[in-house]
């Protein structure tokens, strides 16, 4: 593997959720499912009592033309199950991060992180205070709102020039488009 | 680095807009600061909504009306020359004369 590949694969691995929480819990409840059938198996050779019940049962149970309270129950509960674990593998699963370009290493920063230094941005070319400016990063978009002085006019569109030019620097991946408002009021000072 | 490139910001409280409303007030109609109300808000249309309750000098020649709309348009004028925020909006209120004396008279 190329290092750049393998740098691909790590940021990958950084954006996206690991699947192996329900993987793991998948895998546990089959071990103790098939964990106990082997030992009512044995139980039933040796011709001792079962722990809950003999395997002849349990078949009796599944292969029975009308499903009872207990056959149901199990069956919703795998359905459920299973839906569940279905819907976690082919979800994409992303964390709200974005990968950003620095030399020689792979930086992946929370978009709240990414959210508070366009605030700065925003703030700082707008001369404006230190509570004037929120913004949001969302996979595809970046807001920023501002909120005005009264009687001093907002750049919105320097501010969106250099929110862009901060984005573009740091060629944020995915990239995400961005959007400048202000707020319908205004505050004093 | 130039003062203009330092990242930073210069605000102005909301009581010192009203002290500076009622120093250009006092400047314009001789109206000693204390006897000047003012409140200060963003107005709807935009800019400073500056309201503004004084006593007045009975003009010379115009009639008061008149001289106080004159009074409005300097007092937003001088507003925004001193604190750099557009006003968009003057209210005045008349709440009593302001006597001239020369001096004491017995």
């Amino acid at each position: 593997m190329t290092p750049e590949r393998a740098d691909r694969r790590i940021v990958r691995r950084a954006l996206h959720r690991s699947r192996s929480v329900p993987a793991v819990i998948v895998l546990l409840a089959l071990a103790v499912v098939a964990g106990w059938f082997a030992v009512e198996c044995a139980l039933a050779l040796l011709d001792r009592p079962a722990l809950l019940a003999r395997p002849g049962a349990v078949v009796d149970l599944l292969t029975a033309p009308e499903p009872g309270t207990v056959t149901t129950v199990v069956a919703v509960t795998a359905a459920v199950a299973g839906l569940v674990a279905v819907v976690l593998a082919l979800s994409p699963g992303r964390h709200a991060r974005h990968a950003i370009a620095a030399e020689r290493v792979m930086v992946v920063a929370d978009d709240g992180v990414i959210a508070g230094a366009l605030a700065r941005t925003a703030r700082t070319t707008a001369a404006l205070g230190p509570d004037r400016a929120q913004a949001w990063v969302s996979r595809r978009r970046a807001q920023v709102r501002v909120t005005p002085t009264a009687g001093v006019a907002v750049p919105v569109a320097e501010i969106e020039r250099a929110v862009g030019a901060q984005v573009q620097a740091w060629s944020v991946t995915p990239p995400v488009q961005v959007a400048v408002s202000t707020t319908s009021t205004e505050r004093l000072g | 680095m130039s003062a203009a490139t330092i990242p930073g910001a210069v605000t102005v409280a909301p009581r010192a807009l009203a002290q500076v409303v009622r120093g250009v007030v006092q400047d314009l109609l001789g109206t000693p600061v204390a006897r000047t109300e003012v409140h200060v808000e963003p107005a709807t249309s935009g800019g400073l909504r500056l309201q503004v309750a004084t006593l007045v000098p009975l003009p010379g020649d115009d009639a008061l009306v008149t001289h106080l709309h004159g009074v409005r348009a300097q007092l937003a004028e001088r507003v925004t020359e001193i604190t750099g925020r557009d006003v968009g909006a003057v209210d005045l209120r008349v709440t009593g004369l302001l006597r001239r004396t020369s001096g004491r008279v017995r």
